[in-house]
């Protein structure tokens, strides 16, 4: 076990460990997105209330929901680099931000698509939604800072120092938020009670869920091996793996 | 299965623009998230190899000019990497 | 130097005496003390402009529009805090003396507060009057204000730590802080509008007063670490 945690810190052996990983859970989790897929699109029934419209949760909550946990894994990451200075979680820090920020993305651009046939406008500041653009921020925020950093061992750490700080902050805005709507929620759109959902929905929707963790990782390990081969261009461990010597 | 013909799967009772749309979006997205790490290490991959060739190149007239050389590529990396 | 110098300064000694260092600098450019509540005092300007000069629609904005120009305001003057002492160098020294980092910027920090959002507080009111906030609910937004922008300043302060050694920070100084301040914003508009139907305001204050004790805890450990990574970079 200790072992394996520090090999993990060791730049070639983690390249090879997470290229033989990306293939056999890349075409996994491919297989997965389209089982999912196909299931939520064509197999579900449809919502009584929404009708078709409701598919989009099969792809939106799944982002929203990874989103949300790829944020915490970051600032876990970013705790790691500060405390053990271990470089390998600078790597999957920096790694874990765009990819984070994409699926916030797709989050907000599916829930305002979403919102059309269901509210009548793109645009709801409906307590989820307004989060969900708050946690957009938020990653924004980790990617232009690691942007502006000369130094990136510096810039490194101010975005751990930063994604700390976030998630901290993240559960105190999330119940603001949802305070904050519900004293001023209108009447007239009034969206989604706890309603239980009918298992023919839910597996699917489970379904895309892992399939979209299972996203994250790998997209996550393919950037963090990107990202050590030029880290570590001059080395002779790269040469070899380019074919050289 | 739900639908019952293909074109109903498009039209979705009317709801199709939006759900394919949605879709699509998240596809393009997705396989851009994919992509860009694999054309990434494609790239650096390439570099790293016309690194090792030019080394070899500079090293056989003087040892000299070769170390100068790796300098000049070294400024020339750093400069690449906020460009890239 | 100074370690040296006073090898016997106790924590206490040293935390007052980088809170006067800090206040007299604040106090010897009146300008500096100014620019926000000018500030404040011109974009309050604005918004009767932009709306439409109807007193009763302005009255039932006024918690929020008064709420995020100060936020704004406290967002302007944050990133000033910690750039002079990066550029003369007194940042480095303050790293080497014999007390922890975190408590002596917080020194700073409240007083860099005492000049910004302590004063726009208490001048509030008058702002407040401008845009028709309904009397009873000023003592809650002054209240509000002074808890709210406490807490605006913590935060900031950790943004402006973090971007202190980049050149043109500003922007980005906005980007990372606006989401961190949703919540300060949220309970002290909503204290304020509480008060205007005479609600319950109190609740909301107390939130805000845990939101001020939980920043007083932990944002000076992040203004501490994020000053020496900022010292790193430049």
């Amino acid at each position: 076990m200790w072992s394996f945690i520090h090999k993990l810190g060791s730049p070639p052996w983690f390249f090879r460990f997470g290229g033989s990983l990306v293939r056999w859970l890349l075409p996994l989790t491919l297989i997965l997105l389209l089982v999912g897929a196909f299931w939520g699109l064509l197999v579900a029934p449809p919502d009584f209330r929404q009708g078709n419209s409701y598919r989009i949760i099969y792809i939106h909550v799944p982002a929203a929901v990874v989103a949300l946990a790829g944020y915490y894994v970051m600032a876990l990451a970013g705790a790691i680099s500060l405390i053990w200075r271990i470089k390998m979680a600078d790597i999957a820090m920096k790694a874990a931000a765009p990819v984070g920020a994409v699926l916030t993305g797709i989050a907000l651009v599916t829930g305002a698509i979403w919102g059309k046939p269901t509210w009548g406008t793109w645009w709801v500041w409906d307590a989820r939604i307004t989060s969900m653009l708050i946690l957009f921020f938020l990653y924004l925020g980790v990617v232009a800072l690691f942007e502006a950093y000369e130094n990136k061992a510096a810039a490194a750490k101010a975005c751990a120092v930063l994604s700390l700080v976030g998630t901290v902050n993240i559960p105190i805005i999330y119940k603001s938020v949802d305070w904050w709507y519900s004293l001023h929620q209108p009447a007239s759109i009034k969206f989604t009670g706890e309603s239980a959902i009918d298992a023919s929905m839910l597996y699917p929707l489970l379904l895309m869920i892992v399939a979209f963790y299972g996203l994250f990782a790998v997209t996550v390990v393919m950037n963090m091996r990107a990202e050590l081969i030029w880290h570590h261009r001059q080395s002779a461990w790269v040469r070899q793996w380019a074919g050289l010597d | 299965m739900y639908f019952d013909s293909i074109a109903a799967v498009i039209d979705m009772n009317g709801h199709g623009l939006y759900v394919w749309l949605a879709y699509a979006i998240t596809v393009t997205l997705l396989f851009w998230l994919l992509w860009a790490p694999l054309r990434q290490l494609r790239v650096r991959r390439l570099w790293v190899i016309a690194e090792g060739h030019r080394r070899a190149v500079s090293d056989e007239p003087q040892s000299e000019s070769a170390h100068q050389r790796d300098e000049a590529d070294k400024t020339f990396s750093d400069s690449s990497e906020t460009q890239g | 130097m100074s370690a040296s110098d006073q090898p016997s300064l106790s924590l206490g000694a040293s935390f007052f005496r980088q809170f006067l260092r800090h206040g007299k600098a604040l106090a010897a450019s009146p300008a500096d003390l100014l620019n926000p509540l000018l500030f404040f005092f011109m974009v309050v300007t604005l918004f009767p402009l932009g709306l439409g000069p109807d007193p009763e629609r302005l009255s039932q904005m006024a918690p929020g529009i008064l709420w995020v120009v100060a936020l704004l305001a406290s967002l302007m003057v944050s990133g000033k805090l910690f750039a002079s002492d990066f550029e003369d160098g007194s940042l480095e020294q303050l790293c080497l003396a014999q007390h922890p980092l975190a408590i002596l910027a917080l020194a700073e920090v409240l007083a860099h507060w005492l000049g910004t959002g302590f004063l726009l507080a208490l001048v509030s009111p008058v702002f407040a009057l401008m845009v028709g906030l309904p009397i009873q609910a000023l003592p809650v937004l002054v209240i509000s204000l002074l808890l709210g922008s406490l807490c605006l300043t913590l935060i900031g302060a950790v943004g402006s730590a973090l971007t202190v050694s980049i050149r043109r920070g500003g922007l980005l100084l906005s980007l990372i802080i606006i989401p961190l301040h949703v919540p300060v914003l949220i309970f002290g508009s909503t204290a304020v509008v509480e008060a205007t139907r005479d609600g319950n305001a109190v609740s909301w204050l107390a939130l805000l007063a845990a939101l001020v004790l939980a920043s007083l805890a932990l944002a000076p450990l992040a203004i501490g670490a994020a000053l020496r990574i900022s010292l790193d970079n430049g």
